[in-house]
């Protein structure tokens, strides 16, 4: 019996960025775009014709993957392209900036190897929450083709059976801003300083842990896996500064990304997260694992409260409804964010760890997939970032970076070793 | 599997030192490295696009067009009076317009490019009409005929590049564009000789088109005719 091919639900033409995207096409330069991977790895290797039509079949259930950038005369735009993407094999470096412009251009590229597929995005598409359901989506629509299972659609697997939905490609910035904004002055960073690793190489350097011993021993800190492993981290970056005679007032700030959905009730598969960034001022003394996990857990109480987070990223949307920016021609609003993020962005974090959480499967899917890893693409000023993500039983720790020097990964990597969570590496 | 000794980490099989610390794995119960496909990363290396700088390309035509440009307006001063100078400084310019511009500067929209091209050769005339004393030629015909082929240029482009129709509906647009152009051509010549409109060649040569171009609008509509003929003709 042939198969008909499913009709193209209706989507708009195009759309507008949404607000936290609006900087990145700014932002990026020749060399230079803000990129993360995400990525699946199953148990047995990947047919890649059944994956580029998984691919296709994705791309109708959540068409926003299929649109290109373009420039107005006021903003940037995503417009919707009727073409499709290949899947490309995978490289040894990954995240490579890619070609945005001309014909045919996507916003992501769908990468494989082996047992693994991998998700590279340019950020003004997507957050991580973003990519990953659309990942997840596409690995089940994968795994029905392969297998013939019906994996039951949940919060972050989508039924491509389903047409495309208003609220998964709402800006939702605007719609719950308000007029109480907080400033967006922070304290300068510390910032750590290497030899630059080859040019256009990203190192890349995984951690993977059992996430049931990782919750064990938070649980024996009384803490989360997120708090704790975000106090390693702040810890062994602590160390570095420690060793370095450079900055000794600056603090070292750690950008811990937030997922805005559950404070809102959103569906987006938009860029909807914001960021807090986590200051630790040293000279009062040796810096123990137990007190950074009290600090950690307090500030971020405060800062993650809903009013807090509101305020700040309520001050974005507020400048970027301003009459007089709203009509500035986009090469002069361009130009001024480039030099606005080459002053701020990145001055104000030591680094960054973002955490996509546990990833509870469904049974038919779960038993199919070993593992996923996020990683963070090169940071335009800061050396090292950090990404994590559990599923199937596996924690993966990414460390992501474009320096040669080991001393952050090393002291985070032994220091969970010491507390009791064995950990297997993994570098390119 | 392997565990580095100074950091106390388990090792992926393909490693032979620690990415923490560099310290070698020496296992005596591992006889080969691992085989590549419990290699957690490809070998293939990506390579970066390259890409030409543009802005070190802008800067060296500029330079290059100044040598050209030097030499003739000092040999024309030198010789007296800068008479003809101007002629050879203005065509150097245009061409560095015509040519040079679409590869030096990264505006993939050709429109942009047109315009400019359009704006070079009409400037260059107006200095050469300057020069001569006599602006009525470019005025009554020079001008206008730039207009016109400007505008029908970037109207058939928008048809080529932009505007989503079927391949018979945009080939009798571009025949309708082109009949447009031929009917403005003789309207501005015969204002320019006669003031007057006399439309004739243009008629002979613009209704050939425009009949094409309801065929092809009329084809499209008839998908029998338009099937037995593309069956017919298939190389």
């Amino acid at each position: 019996m042939s198969k008909q091919k499913k009709p193209r639900p209706p989507v708009p033409a195009w759309l507008s960025l949404d607000n936290a995207a609006k900087i990145y096409p700014a932002a990026r330069t020749k060399g230079w775009m803000p990129l993360f991977r995400v990525s699946v790895t199953l148990t047995e290797e990947i047919d890649q014709a059944l994956m580029q039509k998984a691919l296709e079949q994705a791309l109708v259930r959540v068409p926003i993957f299929g649109y290109r950038l373009r420039r107005g005369l006021f903003w940037y735009y995503l417009e919707e392209q009727k073409t499709l993407p290949r899947v490309e094999g995978d490289a040894r470096n990954p995240m490579l900036p890619f070609n945005l412009t001309g014909g045919k251009r996507f916003m992501f590229r769908l990468r494989c190897h082996k047992r693994r597929v991998a998700l590279e995005v340019f950020h003004a598409l997507t957050d991580g929450y973003g990519a990953a359901t659309f990942l997840l989506t596409l690995t089940a629509e994968y795994l029905h083709l392969k297998h013939g299972l019906r994996i039951p659609p949940q919060a972050m697997i989508l039924d491509t059976r389903e047409a495309p939905r208003r609220e998964e490609r709402e800006d939702v910035f605007p719609r719950v801003a308000r007029d109480v904004t907080r400033s967006r002055r922070e304290e300068i960073a510390w910032q750590l300083r290497g030899t630059r690793e080859m040019h256009r190489y990203l190192r890349v350097v995984t951690g993977v842990m059992l996430t049931d011993r990782l919750l064990a021993v938070a649980r024996e800190k009384k803490t989360t896996v997120n708090t704790l492993l975000a106090a390693v981290l702040l810890q062994a970056l602590l160390k570095q500064k420690a060793a370095s005679r450079r900055g000794r007032n600056k603090p070292v700030k750690l950008s811990l990304p937030v997922n805005l959905r559950k404070y809102y009730g959103a569906d987006t598969l938009r860029n909807f997260s914001f960021y807090v960034n986590v200051p630790v001022h040293t000279g009062l003394g040796a810096e123990k694992l137990e007190d950074l996990i009290t600090y950690v857990t307090h500030f971020m109480g405060l800062e993650t409260m809903e009013q807090q987070l509101n305020a700040r990223f309520s001050a974005n949307v507020k400048a970027e409804q301003n009459k007089f920016l709203r009509v500035a021609p986009l090469f002069l609003k361009s130009l001024v964010l480039k030099v606005m993020y080459r002053a701020t962005g990145e001055r104000y974090i030591t680094s960054t760890l973002t955490n996509l959480g546990n990833m509870k499967l469904p049974e038919e899917m779960a038993r199919y997939v070993l593992r996923m890893d996020l990683v963070l693409g090169a940071a335009q000023k800061t050396p090292i970032s950090a990404a994590v993500i559990s599923a199937g039983g596996r924690t993966c720790f990414t460390f992501s970076k474009t320096m040669k020097q080991s001393g952050v990964e090393r002291a985070f990597f032994t220091a969970l070793v010491q507390l009791g969570v064995p950990v297997l590496i993994e570098s390119n | 599997m392997s565990y580095c000794v100074e950091c106390g980490v388990q090792l992926s099989p393909e490693l032979e030192r620690c990415p923490l610390c560099q310290t070698p794995v020496i296992n005596p119960n591992r006889k080969e490295p691992a085989a590549p496909a419990e290699a957690a990363h490809p070998d293939q290396i990506e390579e970066a696009m390259a890409r030409i700088d543009r802005g070190y390309l802008r800067q060296l035509s500029v330079i290059a067009m100044m040598v050209p440009v030097v030499i003739v307006l000092l040999i024309d001063i030198i010789d007296g009076g800068g008479t003809w100078s101007p002629y050879v400084i203005g065509a150097l310019v245009m061409l560095w317009c015509f040519l040079v511009v679409p590869f030096v500067f990264r505006s993939r929209r050709p429109y942009v490019y047109i315009t400019l091209d359009i704006l070079a050769l009409s400037g260059y005339l107006a200095l050469i009409a300057a020069m001569s004393g006599d602006f009525s030629w470019y005025l009554s015909i020079v001008l206008p005929l730039l207009v016109l082929f400007g505008v029908v240029l970037l109207l058939m482009l928008l048809v080529i590049r932009r505007i989503e129709m079927v391949k018979l509906h945009r080939g009798g647009l571009l025949l309708l564009l082109f009949g447009a152009l031929m009917v403005g051509l003789e309207i501005i010549i015969d204002q320019a000789i006669w003031q007057e409109t006399r439309l004739t060649w243009s008629v002979y040569a613009a209704t050939p088109m425009v009949v094409v171009a309801l065929m092809a609008w009329l084809l499209e509509h008839n998908k029998v005719l338009k099937e037995e003929i593309r069956k017919r003709l298939f190389l």
